[in-house]
């Protein structure tokens, strides 16, 4: 018992799921009718072109072969050359996967403050006006199409009144920043360029918000149901009854029983929103993986598909493992090993 | 009753709203709590004691509940007319209260010490702002101080080991333990007034004798002034110096202690002495019937469907509390001169 | 995370309008708890029809739901006696008339190749609100049986199928239905399945939820015990249970499919152009877009009004028939 091994459970269990679903993309992937490499050269390929290519991309061999050279392949650094750019499939994705993850960031870390701070609001001023308000922006934020809202908003704020860009990541004739972490925000800050740094900021709050809208409407309506729960609960009850002044008890007590159930919806919400970035990305223009995915499946670009989609499943089950450990340390029930 | 009594309260009647109907759950209730006494509210399990409590506290959930009628007088002041901060205030400075189930009334998440400190240090402060609120880590002597307090009170609850205590999470403490952190958590602040609601309940019987008695000598000890509710008569018996008890809503005998068992009137307080079972005899009987449907109660006394003495006035008119020896009072026809006029 | 998980499936599965604080008949009764008043029997399975219909009309949110989704519907099929042009969304081209703004003969405007876009729109109900029952079907008997072996077998099979189900749900869902739409040409019937794909899992851990906690009860212990057969257990007592949550998120869900084709369509990978769906027209119209703003904006807003109105509809249904996706 206890938090170390609590722990390696954990780990041990995401291992099979990565596995799991590399399998599933690979069978996703290469079981496709028709040839992809014949496709990708195009109408004038020659039979030999062909056959050379097909040599290339091992569709030569049999399928298990194949998934044994892409397993192997995926720890030596070597993912697939993308039938589409040419590249090796891990350059591509180092150019736009920092694209796609510091947007989901932004959207998500906004959704999550937002979200928490709209749901206190709306727990503590019940079946009032606050609520109501609440309530009908997170019916909205969950059931709008997410490309829609992009392109409402892109229409009303970057069109209409001019306020902000209408996609891209930076302004044009803006040179980024020099590379550090590929997140153009943070790479701006380190090297103190601060024009980069606000025409990045500009160019991302637009996809960010239209990102973050279903997350701050889930995780709002999940604080709100979480802190009205504990409202009811013995223990509130009992600061209640001895006098203790209701903001303590609501910020700190009530609001900290809630975090447990909370950053498991915002890891949830993450991965919902590496789902959704896609539609954005197409909608603002950003040049993150999102894109690239979409144009992999077009070309049916196996390869590089099937990293994407292992590479997010990573992200996600590192989330997931994260908050696992947030959790146990919020939790203490878990640590000492008690069943919930 | 005089208006000196630490608590009284007068014609309470509280009514909780479904669905199915509305229930009057609480009756015209009188009850008064004296400084430096032990009352006792007994009654069955559902008999409205708990809700009494809760009003008292003003922690009933009022959407299903409404308090129809009367008022709960505090030094004088009327609780019920009271704006919720100055509440809150009040029931820091002079309330404390024990619960019933040590399991659920602490919080899971926090040290023990993290919420005797805050307990200790915030209740009954109008607000607490966050800057307020970070310098009181700051302020270490002051910290210190409070942790003394908080062990020396442990101490005295009969734990051993305080110090491992306070730093551990309620998971890791047996029930007795919880109960004793929380009796600690009540008397630190000083109270002048308590209410426990069936502290020992929930615990086995061994361990919530010891809680009883911990509770009584700590309290006789500060002169605090307690209502304690429960719904075993022996528990009563020992701890408190006069006894209510209640049945359905109503107060239906008060007397002394001593006064109640040397000679108990009422129908309901007979079945409940007889129910106890004892160690040399007869297997007990309990009294026959179940408790009343709140939502259609019985016409007149509503303890008539189930009394072996009812009388056709008891179905008509609910009987009045009514004092038949020195500060004993029943609410029965059998003691009252309207009998004669069947 | 699947613990965890679990624990949260009362909030995704429970409906998100639940969330938003509709008070229902349950949270009274728990607040009374704290006195023990004498309570009816809690009920928590499948009622008769007239409380049903009685607590449903009662709420006044779920019959805007019904007719949100009966509007919709009648739209769909009646389309070629409503719509204004009906042949416009049955392949006519008007290149003189083509991006007009909205106006009296035109109310949502007409499209780059003259088509009528409120037309377009009512047929376009067709399209998505047939194919997202097909998906909802199709998930449901998949989801169902699934569960059901999961959750009856038990022992490795659940494991097995549960673990598969974690891969599934571990990848975003629009990821996964993207991914899965590579083996086949892009069309309506790709994204159909694709999006099956993605969205079984949701339904097999319901099922074998259910499945689970009614096998716990002790009503089976005690049928078993009276030598009821395995199968008459399982259509007697297990089936209604899941039936009437099943139904519940069937209904729920129409809305978000809809939504979800209408992503994959808006990019390119699920119903194909001219066919008029509402995620294609809207990505049809993004290339017009600033000054011709109509062509997308109109769609979007019938995909709006599709998911309130069948998820206000599931909520209704699920607090007539009283059924608890939580405990």
């Amino acid at each position: 018992m206890g938090y170390g091994s609590y722990l390696i459970r954990r780990l041990l269990y995401t291992i099979p799921i990565i596995f799991g679903i590399s399998v599933l993309i690979f069978i996703l992937t290469r079981v496709i009718p028709g040839d992809p490499v014949k496709l990708a050269l195009g109408p004038d390929a020659t039979p030999d072109m062909i056959a050379q290519a097909r040599r290339i991309w091992n569709l030569d061999k049999p399928l298990y072969m194949q998934y044994i050279a892409f397993i192997v392949g995926f720890f030596t650094g070597d993912w697939g050359i993308s039938l589409r750019t040419y590249n090796n499939v891990l350059a591509d994705l180092a150019r736009f996967a920092p694209a796609t993850y510091e947007l989901t960031a932004v959207a998500v870390s906004f959704s999550a403050l937002v979200g928490i701070l709209t749901g206190i609001v709306a727990a503590t001023h019940k079946d009032k006006w606050q609520d109501h308000i609440s309530r009908i922006l997170s019916i909205g934020g969950v059931s709008m199409p997410l490309f829609w809202s992009g392109i409402m908003l892109q229409l009303l704020i970057a069109s209409y009144f001019k306020l902000l860009p209408i996609g891209g990541r930076i302004g044009d004739g803006v040179t980024p920043p020099v590379h550090v972490t590929g997140f153009y925000l943070l790479d701006s800050l380190f090297s103190g360029n601060w024009i980069a740094f606000w025409s990045c900021a500009q160019h991302i709050i637009l996809p960010a918000f239209v990102l973050s809208f279903p997350s701050l409407a889930n995780i709002n309506r999940l604080v709100r149901s979480a802190m009205i729960d504990q409202r009811s609960k013995d223990y509130v009850i009992l600061q209640e009854a001895n006098g203790m002044p209701r903001r303590l008890i609501v910020y700190k007590y009530m609001l900290k029983n809630s975090l447990a159930s909370a950053i498991t919806m915002i890891a949830l919400m993450f991965a919902y929103s590496l789902g959704g970035v896609a539609l954005v990305e197409a909608v603002f223009f950003w040049p993150g993986m999102g894109n690239y995915l979409v144009q992999a499946i077009h070309f049916k670009d196996f390869n590089a598909i099937m990293s994407v989609v292992v590479l997010v499943g990573i992200i996600i089950v590192a989330a997931n493992f994260l908050v696992d450990l947030l959790y146990g340390y919020l939790d203490p029930r878990i640590r000492y090993g008690e069943e919930r | 009753m005089n208006t000196s009594n630490l608590l009284t309260i007068r014609d309470l009647t509280i009514d909780f709203t479904t669905y199915d109907g509305t229930a009057r759950v609480v009756d015209d209730l009188d009850l008064y709590v004296d400084r430096g006494e032990i009352v006792s509210l007994v009654g069955e399990s559902g008999c409205g004691k708990t809700v009494t409590a809760k009003a008292v506290l003003g922690i009933l959930p009022m959407p299903p509940g409404k308090i129809a009628e009367g008022e709960i007088l505090f030094r004088g002041q009327d609780l019920l007319k009271t704006k919720d901060k100055d509440l809150q205030v009040l029931r820091g400075k002079e309330f404390g209260f024990v619960p019933q189930d040590p399991m659920t009334f602490l919080n899971p998440i926090f040290t023990i010490e993290t919420q005797m400190f805050d307990m200790y240090t915030f209740r009954g402060s109008p607000d607490v702002d966050p800057l307020q609120y970070l310098r009181s880590f700051r302020d270490s002597r002051r910290r210190a101080d409070t942790v003394q307090r908080a062990l020396d009170m442990l101490r005295r609850v009969n734990i051993p080991d305080p110090d491992r205590v306070l730093r551990s999470y309620p998971v890791e403490l047996s029930g007795g333990m919880r109960q004793r952190v929380l009796i600690a958590m009540a008397l630190m602040s000083r109270p002048s007034f308590m209410i426990a609601d069936e502290p020992a309940t929930a615990l086995d019987v061994s361990i919530g004798e010891q809680i009883n008695e911990v509770l009584e000598t700590r309290v006789r000890e500060e002169g605090i002034s307690v209502l304690y509710i429960t719904h075993d008569l022996g528990v009563a018996r020992r701890l408190s110096d006069r006894i209510y008890v209640m049945y359905a809503g109503h107060i239906v005998e008060t007397a002394s202690t001593q006064e109640l068992f040397k000679g108990p009137k009422h129908p309901y307080t007979l079945g409940l002495l007889k129910s106890v079972p004892k160690i040399y005899g007869e297997i007990s009987r309990g009294i026959e019937g179940v408790i009343p449907d709140y939502y259609n109660p019985p016409p007149g006394c509503r303890f008539h469907p189930r009394c072996p003495h009812a009388m056709p006035v008891c179905r008509r008119e609910r009987p009045a509390l009514r004092e038949i020896r020195a500060g004993h009072r029943v609410a029965c026809y059998l003691y009252s001169e309207e009998k004669k006029n069947e | 995370m699947v613990q965890r998980s679990l624990q949260l499936r009362r909030y995704m599965t429970a409906s998100f309008f639940r969330l938003a604080g509709i008070p229902i008949r349950g949270t009274i009764k728990k607040s009374l708890r704290g006195i023990s008043v004498l309570e009816g029997p809690q009920k928590y399975r499948l009622e008769g029809w007239k409380r049903a219909t009685s607590r449903f009309r009662r709420n006044p949110l779920s019959t805007t739901g019904l007719v949100i989704v009966i509007g919709l519907v009648l739209m769909g099929l009646l389309a070629d006696y409503i719509a204004p042009y009906p042949m416009d969304a049955k392949g006519r081209v008007d290149f003189i008339n083509k991006l007009l703004p909205p106006s009296l003969e035109h109310p949502f405007g007409t499209d780059e190749a003259g088509r009528d876009v409120l037309s377009r729109i009512m047929f376009g109900a067709r399209i998505d609100i047939s194919s997202a029952v097909t998906v909802q079907l199709l998930v449901t008997f998949v989801g169902v049986v699934l569960g059901m072996v999961a959750g009856y077998v038990g022992g490795k099979t659940n494991v097995i199928i549960m673990r598969t189900a974690d891969v599934f749900i571990t990848i975003p869902p629009l990821v996964l239905a993207l991914a899965a739409t590579t083996a086949f040409t892009p069309d309506i019937t790709t994204a159909i399945l694709a999006v099956t794909i993605a969205w079984w899992p949701w339904y097999a851990r319901l099922v074998q939820s259910v499945v689970l906690s009614v096998k716990e009860e002790q009503f089976i212990e005690a049928s078993r015990a009276i030598g009821k057969s395995p199968l008459s257990i399982v259509f007697g007592d297990i089936f209604p249970n899941i039936v009437s949550v099943v139904t519940v998120k069937f209904t729920l869900d129409i809305g978000f499919v809809i939504l979800f084709m209408a992503s994959l369509s808006f990019l390119g990978l699920g119903v194909q152009p001219p066919t008029p769906a509402w995620g294609t027209m809207i990505s049809e119209g993004k290339s017009y877009l600033p000054e011709r703003w109509w062509m997308s904006a109109f769609p979007g807003i019938f995909i709006l009004l599709a998911v309130i109105g069948f998820s206000l509809l599931g909520d209704g249904l699920r607090d007539a028939f009283d059924v608890q996706l939580e405990e």
